[in-house]
């Protein structure tokens, strides 16, 4: 076992996608420089006036959330995306005032609940099909205060795709390949490695870093989210 | 996790995670570590939901999108043109929502047009209008330079009238908002040149808002090419600079690219419509719309001509400044409503509405000047009282000074109109006025007194309370014996007191006054007067054929 590489796993109490306690500070060594840039909270950044790439990465990860979880709520992309601009809207300026540490959770359901009511305004400043009246009214329960089990997959699911997506911009493509074809589509490591001209160690090494990697990104995206 | 063996890394656990068979010694140390175990399983689950993403439908956001332009914070693409892309954004601390159009062309820092741009961006500053979205700023984002303007929630009018018909009175009051703002745009010395309905946005009150009043200024920072020196959408175009006749674009093209926002929404269609865009430049060339589809029933005879005023081929022919064209526009929407519900439900062959009593400078020569109506009355009848070389306004005249003081009266009728002048006289002696119809635009003008003869007779009437009635029709058959019945309505009317404010007769009402306006005691001759015009009011309404409009007023002459 060489220290190069950490153990992540090690600090880690639950799985990535229920959301566990982040691992903080230590000993992240080789892959610290790349990491400590996203690891701290993204909310914590994005309230930092000098901060001047979170806004931009904030709206990568979150806009493709809420299109699709409104879309789901049955509206056309087209007008999702206008009630997007809203959300964000509403979001930065709310944004000031909302506690970060305050148990966790908040901001799930603080961001939910932005997003409900932005949907439900829009649905009531212009004149709807019945259809769509419909629609919404059967993918929204009336009076609904809380979010729904959708809410909660489309929202993991997004982190952990943006994860991957932040990590796979920033390694170099073999690595990211070792990854790609031996953990997410579950080819052999001597397989990948022949095709990559590695030795199958090589290909497991390159795998376990960028798996370390997203979850190190997650993590820090999750932190935010937090989760019940 | 104190095994004899160090606990495995990673990549060493890897192969099991993918079902591949493991170093021994891993294996063995994995059967006794039950901390090991528990990060196979969190290690295998965590794979199992990443793998779970791959399936998901790909949503973007635009790449191209810029997440902060200066200081501005990005929530969105609003539209994106070929020199520019507008997006919504908002104030990093001011909690302001802008809309910021940035330029695809670049200005570099040591550019000359740098200096030129800023100046340009503090004039625009500077326009100040509720018809207008404000611009707050000029900057440069990498050395393309972005306008932050207000950002006005809501359709533009386009897509504003796609979504419901727009009735001619909304369509009035719009266009005059519209031009009341470009006005002031006028008035700092920017031409917009590119008025459309795609840039007036309608607000959340309902309200038209001007848009892009500055890109004509900032051509030369938006497109560098310089080869649209009037730029502009061919199809609301004004045929000077459709020939790119520079000097003589002015004030005047934009308002009759106005004029065509106005036949737009009249008529559903612009006025240039060609199959290419090099067809409507040559049909905006030749001023070449369809002015017919402007008599089609259902839009309003006055609308039209204002239309067809503002549109006229020579700028010299339409209205000078954007207030023109809204005072003509305030002056049909302050009409009764009942006036324009008649007009509205007549049979569609009678095209109607139209008497809009204007003033005659009768011999002044001194053009015309508008006069402030009378809030508290119907305005729609203007009669203008000569007093020593001034116009004033019949209600501000009063009372009238006997033998200086001259009444005029100008009646435009469309021209499928005939139309009548009846003047009742102190003594209730009834006289079918004869009147001088003069071509206009587009319309008929009813100039009253129309000669020496008749002002003479108009001047020396008696004391008493005069009533002036204008009436027109389709067919002049309606008019027979109309002397008879106004003589028979109104008799003689008692003497209104000299400073009494006008009655108004429409057909809609004759407003009451005289319980508010006056003391019990002379409440009596003004009630009399009221409740004589109100029966003549139902009379004409009941004529066969039918009046398509009439309108009078009651005044004293001491």
């Amino acid at each position: 076992m060489t220290p190069a590489h950490p153990r992540i796993s090690q600090s880690r109490r639950h799985p990535v996608y229920a959301g566990g306690r982040p691992h903080r500070g230590g000993s992240l060594s080789r892959m610290s420089h790349a990491v400590e840039k996203t690891s701290s909270s993204l909310l914590r950044r994005l309230r930092n006036p000098e901060d001047q790439a979170s806004w931009g990465e904030f709206v990568a990860l979150y806009e493709p959330l809420l299109v699709r979880y409104i879309c789901k709520k049955g509206l056309e992309e087209h007008d999702a995306r206008d009630v997007v601009q809203n959300i964000f809207i509403s979001l930065l300026r709310k944004l000031p005032s909302f506690e970060l540490d305050r148990g966790k959770g908040r901001f799930r359901t603080w961001l939910w609940q932005v997003t409900h009511n932005a949907v439900v305004d829009w649905a009531r400043s212009r004149k709807r099909t019945k259809a769509i009246e419909e629609k919404l009214r059967e993918g929204w329960k009336e009076g609904n205060e809380e979010p729904d089990s959708e809410w909660d997959t489309e929202l993991q699911k997004r982190i952990l795709e943006y994860a991957m997506q932040k990590v796979k911009e920033r390694t170099n493509p073999p690595t990211w390949a070792c990854f790609e074809e031996h953990l997410l589509k579950g080819r052999a490591g001597s397989e990948v490695g022949a095709e990559l001209g590695l030795p199958a160690n090589t290909v497991y090494v390159y795998a376990a870093r960028v798996m370390a990697r997203v979850r190190e990104q997650c993590e820090a995206y999750l932190e935010d989210v937090g989760n019940e | 996790m104190n095994n004899a063996i160090a606990c495995p890394s990673d990549e060493e656990l890897i192969p099991m995670m993918v079902g591949e068979s493991a170093d021994t010694g891993i294996a063995s140390h994995l059967h006794s570590c039950s901390a090991c175990q528990r990060r196979l399983e969190l290690f295998k689950s965590d794979l199992h939901a990443l793998r779970g993403t791959i399936k998901m439908k790909p949503v973007s956001v635009p790449p191209s999108r810029p997440a902060r332009i200066g200081k501005y914070l990005v929530v969105g693409s609003l539209d994106s043109g070929g020199q520019a892309n507008v997006y919504r954004a908002i104030h990093p601390t001011l909690d302001k929502e802008l809309a910021i159009k940035l330029s695809r062309h670049a200005v570099g820092r040591l550019s000359d047009h740098r200096p030129l741009l800023v100046a340009e961006g503090k004039l625009l500053a500077k326009l100040e209008h509720p018809g207008l979205a404000r611009i707050y700023d000029l900057d440069f984002h990498d050395d393309l330079p972005f306008l932050a303007m207000e950002y006005v929630r809501g359709p533009n009018l386009r897509k504003f009238a796609a979504d419901s018909p727009v009735p001619p009175r909304t369509a009035a009051r719009l266009v005059a908002e519209v031009a009341r703002a470009l006005a002031v745009v006028h008035q700092h010395g920017v031409v917009h040149q590119d008025v459309k309905p795609q840039n007036i946005l309608i607000d959340e009150t309902g309200r038209a808002r001007l848009i892009d009043f500055g890109m004509a200024r900032l051509r030369h920072a938006w497109d560098d090419s310089g080869e649209c020196a009037s730029g502009g959408t061919p199809a609301f175009m004004a045929p000077e600079q459709a020939r790119s006749e520079d000097a003589a674009i002015g004030p005047r093209s934009d308002l009759f690219a106005l004029g065509g926002v106005l036949y737009f929404l009249l008529t559903g269609k612009p006025p240039f419509l060609g199959e290419t865009v090099a067809d409507t430049l040559k049909l905006a060339r030749g001023c070449e719309f369809d002015r017919t589809a402007l008599d089609q029933p259902g839009i309003p005879h006055r609308l039209r001509d204002i239309c067809l005023k503002a549109m006229a081929p020579t700028p010299n022919e339409r209205y000078p400044r954007g207030e023109d064209l809204a005072d003509d526009l305030e002056r049909y929407l302050t009409r009764p409503q009942q006036l324009r519900r008649l007009a509205s439900i007549s049979t569609a062959a009678v095209v109607l509405v139209g008497i809009g009593i204007g003033l005659w400078a009768s011999g002044q020569r001194s053009g015309v000047v508008v006069p402030g109506a009378p809030k508290d009355t119907r305005p729609a009848l203007e009669m203008v009282i000569s007093r020593g070389g001034q116009s004033l306004d019949l209600a501000n005249a009063l009372p009238l000074v006997p033998e200086s003081d001259t009444v005029q009266v100008v009646a435009r009728i469309p021209p499928a109109q005939h139309a009548v002048l009846v003047h009742v006289n102190g003594n209730g002696k009834v006289k079918l006025l004869p009147f001088r119809k003069s071509p206009a635009t587009g319309h008929t003008t009813l100039l009253f007194p129309a000669t020496e003869d008749t002002r003479q007779a108009f001047e020396r009437d008696v004391p008493g309370t005069e009533v002036v009635l204008v009436c027109s029709a389709e067919d002049p058959a309606a008019f027979d014996q109309i002397e008879e019945l106004v003589q028979a309505r109104l008799g003689r009317l008692p003497q209104m007191p000299a400073g009494a404010k006008p009655v108004w007769l429409t057909p809609e009402e004759v407003p009451l006054q005289s319980r508010s306006t006056f003391g019990e005691g002379k409440v009596e001759p003004i009630a009399t007067v009221e409740s004589r015009l109100n029966d003549l009011r139902q009379s004409l309404l009941n004529r066969t054929p039918k009046l398509s409009l009439f309108r009078g007023v009651a005044y004293p002459r001491p």
